[in-house]
């Protein structure tokens, strides 16, 4: 079994404030760090590892050169191997919070990531974060899957079995099947990412090696990836108001509180 | 001409520039529900400014008359039904818009906007922004500018459309205000038989194990938490609330010391500092060890007898009463 899990590398947010007054986003500190969620897909894929020696887990990134550390924490934390999707043609897509650097989007990047996969050659699996922290969006799987025309699985906690052509997984409330290869979402919550292994750690940064793919490997010009979207500026939420106190009785009160939290789409219902 | 022109800025009618492509029309996905008919009023405003046609796919049932009052000219109804597939329902509608070619496609966040939107975009090489608060249209080439919050919202980003057609978005409904209804407004319902090659890619083969053990509390969405004030008793009731919720229950320091909850789930500046979507405060009178370990919470609730407890200047919303009952009420409510 080979496993492709994406690895997006994002800015820090606790290397960042915003002022909402000012307007601005000040970054203290540029610091990068593995997407959460991206973490929860390593995981996934590394337990079906620790069941099956066979299986191989390559940790696939996009993105500048810096990128780099961040393929070398999945080997470290067990990935065999990992490949870079890089170019000096695709500046910085990552950083959110330097908006200008943004010159490729999740149509274009998701393009390349499969070319990637197919490269890799003989995935049966690719496994992604639902939504990475920065975007929030979650639209790099869905189009990744599309690329690649395989089907997905959203929003997977455990896979039950994989194995004979067929993945077969659980989401919170249903289990799903589908035939392989097949793209499956990891959410935050789904488990406990492991710790990176000390000796893994030597050897992932000072030793192995990531495998760096430009352009020119994977068939494509920076013309066929022209955007056809780019983040062109920044607004800032209102400032935090003072709280509410609810008048009335309890009844209202927990009305209340229910209808403002569906409202800001904090509880579901 | 110029008395023309003059007088149509007068009246403020300055008209965007004609569609010089093939691509025609706002297309709404919808299964139906309230949250589609949000979206239908927000394609009827920007239709106005754009000389547009509103289109709506129906991808559920065959209810037709409220989408056409919030705002569509033509309604197509998916025969059968396009929802709970998203396999089926991306290839259906690729099918379907490579033939119509839509000038801007709009849905709700939400199965439509998560699960069938991004895919659909890959497959009509068409820009999409997710999530949007707020779109509009750029007067010089009718192209679309969304604006969507990034980071959990801790500020927000504008999107651009490059310009190339069809233009997709997804819309988060909840702070939209209810459609405008109109009655007399008419419209007209076609049907279309969707192309299901595709159904059954994904097979759902029954319900899922309940989630085994507790949501971490460093990493839950939505955090419920118990003070001196719950009660013992109190903190049973706290648990199934955080399990209806999806979320992690908690305590505060006084909870930890009076030995109603384990060390890891202490929320203070000595224990867990979280930061989730949600954090309600039961019976926690909020000293500043507690709220020093909140303080990157984004939104409180806080419930305490004491109309003077600190913890009602951290909170966003406060309900002065008993713990207990507000709990019950919510377990009942929700």
């Amino acid at each position: 079994m080979k496993i492709v899990v994406t690895i997006k590398q994002i800015l820090d947010p606790s290397g960042f404030t915003v002022n909402r007054k000012r307007e601005k986003v000040f970054v203290n500190r540029e610091e990068y760090i593995v997407n959460p969620a991206d973490l929860n897909a390593l995981e996934m894929a590394l337990r079906v590892k620790d069941h099956d020696d066979e299986t191989e887990v390559v940790a696939l990134g996009l993105g500048p050169p810096r990128v780099d550390d961040a393929l070398r924490e999945a080997m470290a934390r067990g990935a065999d191997s990992a490949v870079l999707v890089s170019d000096p043609a695709l500046p910085a897509p990552v950083a959110q919070a330097q908006v200008a650097d943004l010159k490729i989007d999740a149509h274009g990047a998701a393009r390349l990531m499969a070319a990637a996969v197919e490269k890799i050659g003989d995935v049966n699996l690719v496994i992604c974060g639902t939504a990475a922290l920065d975007s929030g969006a979650g639209e790099l799987p869905g189009r990744l899957a599309e690329a690649l025309g395989w089907p997905v699985l959203p929003e997977v906690y455990a896979i039950d079995e994989l194995g004979d052509g067929v993945v077969r997984a659980s989401q919170r409330t249903a289990r799903l099947e589908a035939d392989l290869p097949a793209l499956l979402t990891v959410p935050r919550d789904a488990n406990e990412p492991r710790h990176i292994y000390g000796a893994r750690a030597i050897n992932a940064y000072r030793q192995w090696q990531v495998v760096t793919w430009g352009l020119d490997d994977l068939g494509f010009t920076p013309d066929d990836l022209e955007p056809l979207t780019t983040v062109g500026g920044r607004r800032f939420p209102p400032k935090r108001a003072l709280g509410t106190r609810l008048e009335g009785s309890i009844e209202e009160a927990v009305e209340s509180v229910i209808a403002q939290l569906r409202a800001k789409e904090l509880i579901e219902g | 001409m110029e008395d023309f022109e003059y007088l149509q800025a007068l009246m403020g009618g300055e008209e965007l520039p004609e569609a010089t492509t093939e691509f025609r029309d706002i297309w709404v996905l919808t299964d139906g529900g309230p949250d589609g008919l949000k979206v239908t009023d927000q394609a009827r405003i920007l239709a106005e400014a754009l000389g547009a046609r509103v289109q709506a796919v129906l991808m559920h049932g065959t209810e037709t008359g409220d989408l056409i009052a919030a705002g569509a000219d033509r309604v197509h109804v998916a025969a059968g039904g396009l929802v709970g597939d998203a396999e089926a329902a991306v290839a259906a509608l690729a099918t379907f818009f490579e033939e119509v070619k839509p000038e801007f496609v709009l849905c709700a966040d939400g199965w439509l906007g998560r699960e069938v939107a991004p895919r659909l975009a890959q497959r009509l090489g068409a820009g999409l922004a997710m999530r949007c608060l707020e779109i509009s249209i750029n007067e010089n080439d009718r192209t679309l500018i969304a604006v969507r919050p990034v980071y959990e919202g801790e500020y927000y980003e504008v999107v651009n459309f490059a310009p190339h057609w069809p233009q997709m978005a997804t819309l988060i409904t909840a702070p939209l205000s209810p459609p405008y209804l109109d009655s007399y407004r008419a419209g007209e319902t076609e049907t279309f038989t969707p192309d299901r090659s595709a159904a059954g890619r994904v097979r759902v083969l029954g319900e899922a194990a309940p989630p085994g053990g507790p949501v971490p509390l460093d990493r839950a969405a939505i955090v419920v938490s118990g003070g001196a004030a719950l009660g013992e008793a109190g903190f049973e009731k706290l648990d199934s609330l955080a399990g209806r919720l999806g979320g992690a229950a908690a305590g505060a320091r006084e909870a930890f010391e009076l030995g109603w909850i384990e060390k890891d789930r202490l929320v203070d500046i000595t224990g867990h500092k979280i930061a989730p979507k949600l954090y309600m405060a039961f019976g926690i009178a909020g000293d500043v060890m507690h709220t020093a370990g909140i303080k990157g919470a984004k939104f409180v609730v806080a419930v305490h007898p004491d109309p003077d407890a600190p913890i009602f200047a951290q909170a966003d919303l406060g309900i002065v009463g008993d713990p207990t009952e507000v709990i019950d009420r919510l377990l009942a409510a929700l």
